[in-house]
């Protein structure tokens, strides 16, 4: 528990380890998600109503089965349009809609366990201020027991998943290279032995505006490049920047790198993120390298590919003084 | 007569930008010095000559699209931090447009809490200078309302 405390202090660093478009979007951001179980001997009582099951756009809602599911005679009934989309596992079913649902629609769901037991269900949109139900448990317990392990199992995961974010975290601290992505983000150049190059919009409209920086080294006893993404946010809704790839173009070997950003950026504010890799990638393949960027507003996010190459880490002769 | 070609020549200059800076024969200023007190006054905010930042160039228009700019003063304002210099510093300057590239120069820098410090500082995109469009003399159009600073030593 005091390590999950350690953790939960340490994990608000925004970090991560990894042609003109506009690429603004909007949809609302998603709510927790909650788990739910489900007693069969409720769910057999023919008086009981048909239970809800919440369900949101995008997002898989998984349903376990202390037995096997039988695929025939499972499925969401309805007749034409099917928005959600039913996928098969061991004991599970995952059901992630193609569409966020309408207020007050609603799309029956029928599970035929292994034992032939039918269970009947409906797809709903999950109210205001409620999420979408994350896990849903059919359990054969009648007793509290059922949810305690469901708990535990949440938990577990939750705390290997946390593990691995603190090795990650610990492993950033001391890396040299996000020191300097963070000196980057910060804007603070001065520091480092890196120096602006070149700049270009990559995308810009009445929502805003992205522009690309790039640094190259001012002495010749690094190869370090670095490259800063500048947000300038005109929208109404906060703005998320984060790196989701970087490989070369022409093997689409991952490239490693470390970034730092400012964090969301609110409407009527500048944020930056910052990359740092190795300079000696960019001449390693002809055809340059691929920063894939995740553009985030209002929890809709787009992917922003951007093509780097030796040039655009090349001081222009014109005015370079270092 | 000597009495006119003078008071000509201070007219012209005043028209041109800012009084005293000779202009090349390519219409943009020569080399000056940075006020005095300016590398002092910058240093203690950590600003130095790989310093940089963005800004928008005319505090009365701003967002993105392109911008008209006119030779004579203007008034420009940082968007974030640069070193540790807060954000929203207005930068005033003279703003040159005969030359191949519009040439901004900033003199000195108002802090949000009202203190005005000299400032040695250039706008630029990719580079010192603007690539521009042209337009009537003493005028020139710029492609985005948005550039960025650097900190010089100097204005060359």
């Amino acid at each position: 528990m005091r390590a999950a405390l350690l953790l939960a202090a340490l994990l608000p660093l925004t970090s991560t380890a990894g042609d003109v478009q506009s690429t603004f979007a909007d949809s609302p951001r998603p709510h927790a998600r909650r788990s739910l179980i489900l007693r069969l001997s409720e769910l057999r009582d023919p008086q009981a109503p048909v239970r809800e099951v919440f369900v949101a756009g995008g997002t898989s809602t998984i349903l376990t089965t202390p037995w096997g599911i039988q695929p025939r005679g499972t499925g969401v009934a309805g007749r034409g349009e099917n928005p959600v989309q039913v996928a098969f596992g061991p004991k599970r079913l995952f059901l992630t809609p193609t569409r966020p649902l309408l207020p007050g629609e609603r799309w029956p769901l029928v599970v035929r366990l292994g034992d032939d037991t039918v269970v009947p269900l409906v797809l709903v949109a999950a109210p205001p201020g409620r999420g979408a139900d994350g896990e849903v448990a059919l359990s054969l317990d009648d007793d509290d027991a059922a949810e305690l392990r469901l708990e535990l199992a949440v938990a577990t995961a939750r705390a290997d998943g946390l593990a691995d974010r603190l090795r990650q975290a610990l492993q950033e601290r001391d890396s040299e290279d996000f020191a300097l992505a963070g000196l980057l983000a910060g804007n603070h150049a001065q520091l480092t032995a890196l120096a602006r190059v070149q700049e270009r919009f990559l995308a810009s409209d009445r929502r805003g505006q992205i522009k690309l920086l790039t640094f190259a080294p001012t002495r010749h006893d690094t190869s370090k490049a670095g490259l800063v993404l500048i947000a300038n946010n005109r929208g109404a809704e906060p703005l998320e920047l984060s790196v989701a790839d970087l490989f070369r173009r022409s093997t689409l070997e991952r490239v490693p790198r470390a970034s730092r950003s400012s964090g969301s950026i609110p409407p009527g504010a500048q944020g930056r993120l910052a990359v740092v890799l190795d300079g000696a990638a960019l001449g390693e393949d002809a055809g340059g390298l691929s920063l894939e960027l995740n553009v985030s507003r209002g929890g809709a996010a787009t992917e922003l590919p951007v093509v780097l190459t030796p040039d655009d880490f090349t001081p222009p002769s014109r005015w370079w003084p270092f | 007569m000597a009495l006119l070609r003078r008071s000509t020549a201070g007219l012209a200059l005043l028209l041109l930008g800012c009084p005293g800076v000779p202009i090349r024969p390519d219409g943009s200023p020569d080399e000056e010095p940075c006020p005095a007190g300016a590398r002092e006054a910058m240093a203690r905010f950590g600003l130095g000559t790989r310093s940089a930042g963005e800004l928008d160039l005319d505090v009365r228009e701003r967002g993105a699209g392109a911008l008209i700019l006119y030779d004579g003063p203007l008034e420009s304002e940082t968007w974030d931090n640069i070193e540790d210099l807060p954000p929203r510093v207005r930068l005033l300057g003279r703003v040159w447009t005969g030359g191949p590239r519009v040439v901004i120069r900033y003199y000195s820098a108002r802090l949000p809490d009202g203190r005005t410090i000299p400032f040695c500082a250039v706008a630029g995109w990719n580079g010192p200078g603007l690539p521009k469009s042209p337009g009537r003399p003493g005028s020139a159009a710029v492609d985005q309302a948005t550039a960025s600073v650097y900190v010089v030593g100097a204005f060359r």
